[in-house]
């Protein structure tokens, strides 16, 4: 989103304000070093024209086009170059991008509130709270050896900003600076129901109208662009629950933008909130949900949200086949993916990174361990060198998996480490949890006498897994605690056959609706097994022929596959 | 201060010169009381004492007697007890309330009625013993605070300036909930309830109900027939609890035949042992209810003051309009305010009716007035939405999806009550609340940007009316003057959003994409938003009163009874319930060869359980009586009625002693408080303080399968040991006694009360006696 043009500018001094807006539009096309020239000579014109709000606008245009290119291999340059703001480097410490974004963007945000500039105060928050979101915050201060070297994100500033973002909606109005505004838009749009009212017939000035004629009707005075920040603020905080791990809110949060803001929400934002609905009812509720809420998405979809939505299939369908054991149709799906990264538009670093991530995923589930290595490992290279750290977290992960599958199970172990460490640094809580599973699972592997410690760590992830996890992820919980009290010698299933069963025939429910064949037939292996120790012949037979059921169909998967690649 | 101290230390010393020096108990200091004592406690960390009168005054005071503050709690307190960590008191009241004090200044943080009748006994245990089972020593940890700003509080309504009550109940749900404790309480119908950190409440048994183990040889079972509790303990592993109550054991299935001989004081040994497994669980489960309870409370009153601040301003706003409805009238004009409005906002005419208002009525001076009202109105509800309700919403909806999260665990959390589908129940109404309050805010913003508008344009036509210049004047949008006089000057949609009576009209087209959201996982009940937010907060109360229920009874359910043994007959029961008699328990640590009976998980614990007998009762006088080992009986082998047996003991008092208190104290004592009734005024020595060494009493071994006496101290009465004053060391106290011995183990002091209203504190330790004198 970007700021809008200044009234009170024009009125100050036109100059400068033409070139915020040159600035603006030249990062809106992707002309990053232009509009940083452009916006520079802003910044100075302002300056020399004591333009308050011009300077706040153009400082929190500079940190939007740093926002926006920061990671991306062109920032480089911009940083570099002699346009350095005041916030000269002379400290000997490379200033990063984000550094030099944090120091604007408060620069930015101190004058706006300062000036009472409600709706780009409420920006910049926005913008602070996305950047805090990642943000490692060092200790200013830390001498000897007592100081606290624990460097973690900071989420309840994350909270606070967004918090504060969202007062722009009932600010509104409190500033009088909003009264100036009325630009029209409101009497046209008020003419307009006026119109469609009448032609209903409902208007008529007599006095018991107001039974009729629904006051919640009436179009809002207030901005479009006003309610447009206060949602997005939800949609930030949807987003900031991803990251640490709140299903719950994940969904209430989207739910709320899709309620209260759909009226107003650009089509981008919109289909995002839908997107992340729809990516809640596929982890948890499985993939037929999931494409049933796809397709009114896509009937609902306007053409510049259709990316997104095509990206969301995508993403959906890579899901499924992996699940189904479609691997060539994953293949196929993973470079679909790839070529949307790198399209016209430039390269979308976040994208490229998902498309690598299940190319490796996808190597993996063909057991090809090399190969899916290499992918990671380059994959963590690239995101190390452009600081993506949350990244990082879910690269480690995927390597240590791929060494616990190739049965290099010790190799994996280091990785997980890795990956639960910079999980503690970000507020990971759900990956961390997945980590702490992983690591698990590498014990189980390493042979029944660390079976105990295996099990305290599925205790410890269970009620992060349980609570905020998908299906795949409680499936795979349920089934490492089966395996825990199963290899642990001093168990004995005769004397508790519940607490080993429970979480098999519960994990492999989860999995039969994600279609999850290969591993439901695991885990009905398992059950069939348990109940001939018990001697319980029938319940073994049921189980037996489960465990068949989803082998044939997992064995199936081409033919069904090539279906699939013709539909596709 | 410190002198104060030095000054008392000096006068006891000089005391204890002047009499002889085998005199056991250095009196420490002596000072008049303004008052009758009723109930005293030490606190249980610092030395602190909490005493209530006799007119249910609370004070506190400190070692040196200086008192911190007083209370007055406006009811009759019926018991007395500290929490664990010495920073909370409880206090039983006669109405069945309990109430939490803080110890810094004494204000009441919490009051819950969980009894119906007066609360007799409180016992509040924390859980001192460290979980050994292997895979429950992680912790469970409460992400709340790492990822919200501290909550927020109940908001204040401006004017008040009390607002130190909500300060503190947020630190009482944060910080009280760091170690896992219960606080138990007894009532006189009988009814005993638990609470885990004292604010939640997660059981409640009548003992009415109970049935009462058999071990007494035949196959009957008992149950207890107007029974009512006088003291109630927690083990402190917290797995057993002791009650000693009153009341008619009646055998079921017989016909009551020799009822009368089985009425009297009876000890019951409960089994709460999920207390000690569940202990995590529970802990959990208990911090987030209790938080999420606090924050519905902010904001159930964000609601309500909000609700006030906006009906206090409209009431003035339609008071002011009203007066055009009547100057219409007389004007003789056949319109209503409205009209007149919109003919002056189009240009038509203006009607004298109108006119008159807008200069004489109101005028320019009663329009800013006005409007300024609103103004601030808006502001202050705004403050209050953005500062107090919507934080505690986003707090609430987090715990919930925690809680939540923790149903999921079926094999953890099964066994406490927390239930899948009911903690589905209060997610969904917790989101649906954040909806509405984002639709609230919409509302109030475009209210409050009417009103401004609307207000700006009356001013504009008051100064043309007036033949003023208007340039200073806001431009309003007529359009907004339209949709104002057609919405707001009749109706108030803010106020119908605050009030739980109304509903809420929804136009079509919310109402078609709510309905497509349920196709995305949205709210299944399509029609929530015809509630108001008030109505859906009272449905998001309900949800969790239901959902909180299921843990409450399912805990209530899991108490059963693991011993019964009747302690002594009373032949009338009139006096004995309404004059509480002397009793004390005590978990000791104890020897090795008792431990290895008892379960493994409550090592070397033995309960010591004295209490004085009533006179009269099986023809004893003057007599107390002491059960070793009760709760440890019939534990290991409780298949085995004939093993059921424990150790307990009658000491009858020398005939001139009357027992006025009694007290078990650390190390396995038992102090005394004897008033010398044969001593008259001119004696020097009216009562007497004595202290037994339990260990060493001749305790009689005693089953409890005999059968043809069924109260323990009818086995007793053989090997009644006469208390020879020289077994223990005394000291005499030159007053007349009275109710209650106050003693503290952690500080080694005793307070007694004298009938002449003074208080003397004694220090029983003699170490640290010792200690004291050398400083």
């Amino acid at each position: 989103m970007s700021p809008q043009v200044p009234q009170s500018g024009i009125i100050l001094g036109r100059y400068e304000a033409a070139l915020l807006c040159l600035g603006t539009l030249h990062s809106r096309f992707g002309h990053s070093k232009t509009a940083l020239d452009a916006l520079t000579e802003a910044v100075c014109f302002s300056q020399r024209n004591n333009d308050d709000a011009c300077l706040t606008y153009t400082l929190a245009a500079i940190c939007n086009l740093f926002f926006e290119t920061g990671t991306s291999r062109h920032s480089i340059g911009i940083i570099e170059s002699p346009h350095s703001l005041g916030t000269s480097t002379g400290m000997g410490t490379p200033s990063s991008t984000q550094q030099l974004l944090l120091v604007l963007l408060k620069r930015s945000l101190k004058r706006a509130d300062s000036l009472k500039l409600t709706s780009l105060s409420a920006h910049n928050r926005l913008t602070l709270a996305k950047f805090d979101l990642k943000h490692v915050k060092r200790p200013l201060v830390s001498f000897g050896p007592k100081a606290s070297t624990n460097l973690k994100t900071c989420p309840i500033d994350v909270c606070r900003e967004l918090r504060l973002s969202g007062r722009v909606l009932t600010d509104f109005g409190s500033d009088n600076i909003s009264l100036l505004n009325d630009s029209g838009t409101f009497s046209t749009s008020w003419l307009k129901n006026l119109a469609t009212v009448n032609n209903k017939n409902m208007w008529s000035i007599h006095r018991n109208d107001y039974d009729v004629f629904n006051w919640y009707l009436q179009p809002s005075p207030i901005p479009a662009s006003v309610l447009q920040l206060a949602g997005s603020s939800y949609l930030l905080r949807s987003t900031s629950w991803e990251h640490y791990g709140s299903a719950p809110l994940v969904r209430v949060n989207a739910l709320v933008y899709a309620t209260c803001f759909a009226d107003v929400a650009s089509s981008s934002e919109s289909s995002l909130a839908y997107v992340k609905l729809i990516q809640h009812l596929a982890v948890f509720k499985g993939h037929s949900e999931a494409f049933s809420a796809l397709k009114l998405a896509e009937e609902k979809s306007s053409s510049t949200s259709k990316f997104q939505i095509r990206l969301l299939r995508l993403q959906m369908l890579h899901d499924r086949a992996l699940h189904r054991g479609h691997l060539k149709l994953a293949q196929k799906l993973c470079d679909d993916l790839g070529d949307l990264a790198s399209s016209g538009n430039g390269v979308d670093m976040d994208l490229k990174t998902e498309a690598s991530l299940r190319q490796a995923r996808t190597l993996l589930s063909s057991n090809q361990f090399g190969q899916a290595e290499a992918v990671a490992s380059n994959l963590f290279c690239s995101c190390y060198k452009y600081n993506m750290q949350v990244e990082n977290a879910t690269v480690l992960l995927l390597l240590a998996e791929i060494h616990k599958k190739s049965g290099n199970v010790m190799l994996g172990l280091p990785y997980a480490l890795a990956s639960l460490s910079f999980c503690k640094a970000f507020n990971l809580d759900l990956l961390e949890a997945c980590a702490t599973l992983t690591i698990a699972e590498i014990w189980l592997a390493l042979g029944p006498g660390h079976a105990k410690r295996a099990s305290y760590l599925v205790h410890k992830s269970l009620p992060m897994i349980l609570g905020h996890g998908g299906l795949e992820l409680c499936a795979r919980a349920n089934f490492a605690l089966a395996k825990c009290y199963l290899s642990d010698p001093t168990f004995s299933i005769v004397t508790d056959p519940s607490c080993v069963l429970d979480p098999l025939s519960q994990a492999a429910e989860e999995l039969q609706i994600l279609e999850y064949h290969e591993m439901v037939a695991e885990a009905f292996y398992l059950i069939a097994m348990v109940y001939n120790h018990l001697g319980m012949v029938d319940e073994r037979e049921e189980a037996a022929a489960s465990f068949k059921n989803h082998l044939l169909s997992l064995e199936n998967a081409n033919q069904a596959e090539d279906e699939e690649l013709l539909f596709y | 201060m410190e002198e104060e101290v030095e000054e008392v230390e000096m006068e006891s010393v000089g005391e204890q010169t002047e009499a002889s020096g085998s005199i056991p108990f250095q009196l420490q200091f002596d000072k008049p009381v303004p008052f009758q004592v009723k109930m005293a406690e030490w606190n249980p960390e610092k030395d602190l004492l909490a005493i209530v009168t006799d007119e249910s005054k609370v004070l506190l005071h400190r070692f040196n007697w200086q008192r911190l503050w007083t209370i007055i709690p406006g009811k009759s307190i019926t018991s007395l007890c500290w929490s664990p960590d010495g920073k909370l008191i409880a206090l039983g009241t006669e109405d069945g309330s309990i109430f939490l004090h803080d110890v810094e200044n004494g204000k009441m943080l919490r009051s819950m009625r969980t009894h119906d009748a007066a609360v007799i006994c409180l016992n509040w245990e924390e859980d001192a013993l460290k979980a050994v089972d292997r895979d429950r020593h992680f912790v469970y940890e409460d992400r709340t605070t790492r990822f919200f700003p501290p909550p927020p509080q109940v908001p204040r309504i401006p004017g008040l300036s009390d607002g130190d009550l909500e300060e503190t109940t947020q630190q009482l749900s944060s910080v009280s909930c760091q170690r896992f404790n219960i606080l138990c309480s007894g009532d006189r119908d009988g009814c005993i309830c638990f609470s885990i950190f004292g604010i939640f409440p997660i059981g409640k048994i009548n003992i009415h109900n109970i049935l009462l183990p058999n071990h007494l040889g035949t196959n009957y079972q008992y149950q207890l027939k107007n029974a009512s509790i006088s003291k109630v303990a927690l083990s402190r592993d917290l797995c057993r609890l002791e009650v000693l109550c009153f009341g008619e054991l009646i055998e079921l299935g017989t016909s009551p035949k020799n009822n009368d001989t089985l009425v009297g004081f009876h000890c019951l040994n409960l089994d709460t042992s999920i207390f000690l497994n569940r202990k995590n669980e529970l802990h959990q489960v208990a911090q987030q209810a209790s938080n999420i309870e606090d924050v519905v409370e902010v904001v159930r009153a964000s609601i309500s003051v909000m609700s006030k601040q906006w009906t206090d301003a409209m009431s003035l706003f339609k008071s002011k309009f009203q007066a055009i409805a009547s100057l219409i009238a007389e004007h003789g004009l056949d319109s209503n305010s409205q009209d007149e409005f919109l003919s002056l906002l189009l240009g038509v005419r203006t009607s004298p009716a109108l006119q008159q208002f807008l200069l004489n009525t109101l005028g320019e001076a009663g329009v800013k007035r006005l409007s300024k009202t609103v103004d601030n109105t808006g502001k202050e509800v705004r403050t209050v939405l953005n500062e107090h309700l919507q934080p505690a919403l986003e707090i609430i909806g987090f715990r919930v999806g925690e809680l939540r999260g923790l149903s999921r665990w079926r094999a953890r959390f099964k066994s406490v009550g927390l239930d899948e589908k009911l903690m589905d129940n209060v997610t969904e109404t917790s989101g649906m609340l954040l909806i509405q309050a984002e639709r609230f805010s919409r509302v109030l913003t475009i209210v409050l940007f009417l009103f401004q508008n609307f207000f700006n344009w009356v001013l504009k036509c008051t100064k043309i009316l007036l033949q003023e210049p208007t340039d200073q004047v806001q431009q309003a949008n007529s359009e907004l003057v339209v949709v104002f006089l057609k919405f707001l000057l009749q109706s108030d949609p803010v106020e119908q959003l605050l009030e739980a009576k109304y509903s809420v009209e929804v136009d079509m087209e919310t109402m078609k994409r709510i309905e497509q959201m349920v196709a995305f996982g949205g709210y299944r009940d399509v029609t929530f938003l015809e509630k108001t937010l008030a109505s859906e907060c009272n449905k998001l109360e309900q949800c969790l009163k239901e959902a909180f229920l299921m843990p409450f009874t399912t805990v209530s359910e899991t108490v059963a009874c693991k011993g019964l043994a009747p302690l002594f007959p009373v032949a009338s029961p009139t006096p004995s319930t309404s004059l509480p008699i002397p009793m004390s328990i005590h978990y000791y640590k104890d020897e090795v060869d008792r431990a290895s009976e008892i379960d493994k998980a409550s090592p070397n614990l033995t309960d010591y359980t004295c209490f004085k007998v009533l006179d009269g009762s099986l023809g004893l006088k003057n007599c107390i009586g002491i059960v070793r080992g009760f709760m440890g009986a019939g534990l290991g082998s409780s298949v085995n009625a004939e093993e059921s047996c424990l150790d307990a003991l009658l000491v009858h008092l020398p005939d001139q002693y009357d027992c006025v208190d009694l007290s078990l104290y650390k190390e396995n004592q038992i102090v005394l408080l004897l008033n010398d009734l044969e001593s008259n005024s001119e004696t020097a020595e009216r009562s007497l303080m004595v202290m037994m060494q339990a260990s060493d009493l001749p305790f009689v071994s005693v089953s409890l399968s005999m059968s043809d006496n069924i109260f323990l101290l009818h086995q007793l009465e053989d090997s009644m040991m006469n208390l020879d004053l020289d077994i223990g060391k005394f000291r005499a106290i030159p007053h007349h006694v009275t109710v209650p011995l106050a003693v503290s183990a952690s500080r080694g002091l005793a307070c007694v009360f004298s009938s002449q209203r003074h208080t003397l504190v004694y220090i029983l330790d003699e170490d640290e006696d010792e200690v004291s004198e050398m400083e």
